[in-house]
């Protein structure tokens, strides 16, 4: 039993192999469409969005809001109220807000500029994040050049970690779901329709070898297969941008969807008699599990509640917290989920697969 | 499975066998004996492949009884195929694996390593083991089934078609291979409808049509009960035919391309 099915996992290994094209075209595809994305993004200079608002309305403070648009890197408005800019901040329509305090230029009895706090809010992942160093540099000038006393103005920041929106946030978890649906669930349904339809199966059907046996070996090589490109994708991602993600539990959460969805294509694969049939019954479970993948925050709740339980869901509802900077702690739910999925299904694959 | 050492090593009593409407098998019986090649003629559609695969355990019986060496195949289908050796008629094996690879394979599915080069060796394919299949021609890729059919050690071969499609010479090729197996003691159960193989091979022949046996004896006395009838060819028969004149020409010597 486990000769035959080390043996099964290593001829599988073998023929992925020596057939480099059809195992990581896709992966490669993927990673040439993040590269495409790098380009087109790079394009553009990262204007910041600031959203000022100026309680001071002095001179001075008229004179950093000019400094700012001067510096050409930050498109600014100028709003009346706190809470409008932030509610614009996490609306996505600014990358930060920037409160000038009203003490801005005021000196006290003594005569001497009152110290003041510049109160910086930027959303993470966005521009707003590459335009602090920026803004602290503007504000740098103007203390020194505008007030030329010792330095009176000091830069408070903090980053706010709203439902991501920029080009990586969006299309990251999207092109992995794509890749986990895509290479696990198409492929493995893809090689048993092969079988089935050359006749290979029917041979080895003769040896009296279980099903479950050729099922999970076929499962252990097109996992580890997977790991490798899941591994691809991430290194090429992470070279291309600057994605502050806790890596290692990416990967996990990765590589659990992707036995989920291996899982199930093997599941489709074992039990759909006509080969022809396969693809398409693969497909039809497939383009909404990418749609489910790529949309997953815009679905209405009450669809939400239902695909929230689908595998496809605890890989993105997962990498949207990861990219929102969360830990490994933070999906261990999906991960538990995901393997709870996997084992289903693969004892499903064993049980329904049929040889012919 | 010794239990029945002396009796027939297969057994089929009134088999059925109907892919919804069509019968394909309309009550069968028949036996094969230890060391015999059992030869199922018949034209395209006679139920050959039908029966040879539900003998095999290949396919489900809709009615009668097979026994294998003394199994009921009904109830325990894996254990006979596990026991005999399986050449079916479109043998495909796995792509991009080499001819020592998959004898390794099909020998760790059986629990039978270590005999890989040997049975190459055995079915004259010892200088191709680096090739893979889609490489070989018609009568090599026949041979390399039978190698795999040999994995197991088997008693009883069952080949389908063997030669259908082959060159002159590689059909002798394989006729040659099936005698050394009898002679190595194993019984074989093949499919043809190549009348002078049946002739040449096999022991006794079984002849279909429509689902049904009509003879069943050793091509001799079949050939004589047909005399007795008073049956004779309008053609003189000669002492040579147009393949004996092919194989003076083009030799015996296996070719392959």
């Amino acid at each position: 039993m486990l000769t035959a099915f080390r043996s099964l996992t290593l001829a599988n290994l073998r023929m992925y192999v020596r057939n480099p094209v059809a195992t990581f075209a896709l992966t490669v595809v993927l990673i040439l469409v993040l590269g495409v994305v790098k380009v087109v993004f790079s394009g553009q200079t990262p204007h910041t969005k600031v959203a000022v608002v100026d309680t001071a309305r002095s001179a001075e403070s008229a004179t950093l809001v000019g400094d700012l648009r001067a510096a050409g890197t930050f498109d600014v408005s100028v709003l009346a109220s706190a809470a409008a800019a932030r509610d614009r901040l996490e609306r996505g329509d600014v990358d930060m807000t920037l409160v000038v305090p009203a003490e801005l230029g005021r000196r006290d009895a003594s005569g001497r500029l009152m110290p003041v706090r510049l109160e910086v809010a930027y959303r993470a992942g966005t521009a707003g994040e590459t335009g602090v160093p920026a803004l602290r540099g503007v504000v740098q000038g103007f203390d020194e050049v505008v007030l030329g006393e010792v330095p009176s103005v000091s830069v408070s920041v903090t980053a706010v970690h709203a439902r991501a929106a920029s080009a990586v946030d969006f299309l990251l978890p999207g092109l992995v779901a794509f890749n986990i649906v895509g290479s696990a669930l198409m492929v493995a349904a893809g090689v048993f329709a092969g079988y089935k339809s050359t006749g290979v199966l029917r041979r080895l059907k003769a040896t009296g070898v279980s099903p479950t046996v050729f099922v999970l070996s076929h499962a252990a090589a097109s996992f580890v297969v997977g790991l490798v490109q899941t591994a691809a994708v991430l290194v090429g991602a992470e070279l291309l941008f600057s994605v502050h993600l806790d890596v290692v539990a990416l990967f996990l959460l990765v590589a659990a969807g992707y036995l989920a969805f291996l899982a199930l294509g093997l599941a489709i694969s074992g039990w759909i008699r006509d080969p022809q049939r396969t693809t398409a019954v693969a497909q039809s479970v497939a383009f909404p599990m990418i749609f489910i993948g790529l949309l997953s925050s815009a679905l209405p709740a009450g669809v939400a509640s239902v695909t929230r339980y689908l595998p496809v869901s605890y890989v993105t509802d997962g990498m949207q917290r990861l990219s929102t900077g969360a830990g490994l702690p933070a999906v261990a739910a999906d991960l538990g989920w995901l393997l709870a999925w996997s084992a289903v299904l693969l004892v499903a694959a064993g049980r329904v697969f049929r040889w012919d | 499975m010794s239990d029945s050492a002396n009796g027939p090593l297969v057994a089929v009593h009134d088999l059925h066998k109907s892919y919804g409407p069509v019968a394909a098998v309309r009550g069968v019986t028949f036996e094969v004996r230890r060391g015999e090649v059992f030869g199922l003629l018949g034209p395209n559609g006679a139920g050959k492949t039908t029966i040879l695969e539900t003998v095999e355990g290949m396919l489900p019986i809709d009615r009668g009884t097979v026994a294998v060496d003394g199994v009921d195949v009904a109830r325990h289908p894996e254990r006979v195929r596990r026991r005999v050796g399986i050449s079916l008629q479109r043998t495909a094996f796995f792509e991009r694996l080499t001819l020592a690879e998959l004898l390794r394979l099909f020998a760790d599915l059986y629990g039978r390593p270590g005999r890989a080069e040997a049975l190459l060796e055995r079915v004259g394919l010892r200088e191709l083991a680096g090739r893979q299949v889609k490489t070989l021609s018609g009568g090599q890729q026949q041979r390399f089934a039978i190698a795999v059919a040999l994995v197991n050690d088997p008693p009883l071969l069952f080949l389908d078609e063997p030669t259908t499609g082959l060159d002159p010479q590689a059909r002798r090729s394989l006729w040659d291979l099936v005698e050394s197996l009898r002679r190595e003691g194993r019984s074989v159960v093949l499919t043809t409808h190549y009348m002078e193989e049946a002739q040449h091979l096999c022991d006794r022949v079984a002849i279909l049509d429509a689902g049904r046996i009509l003879a069943l004896d050793t091509p001799a006395n079949l050939v004589e009960r047909l005399l007795a009838t008073g049956f004779h060819k309008d053609v003189v028969v000669q002492g040579a035919d147009l393949e004996d004149v092919f194989l003076d020409l083009t030799g015996r010597q296996l070719r392959e391309g």
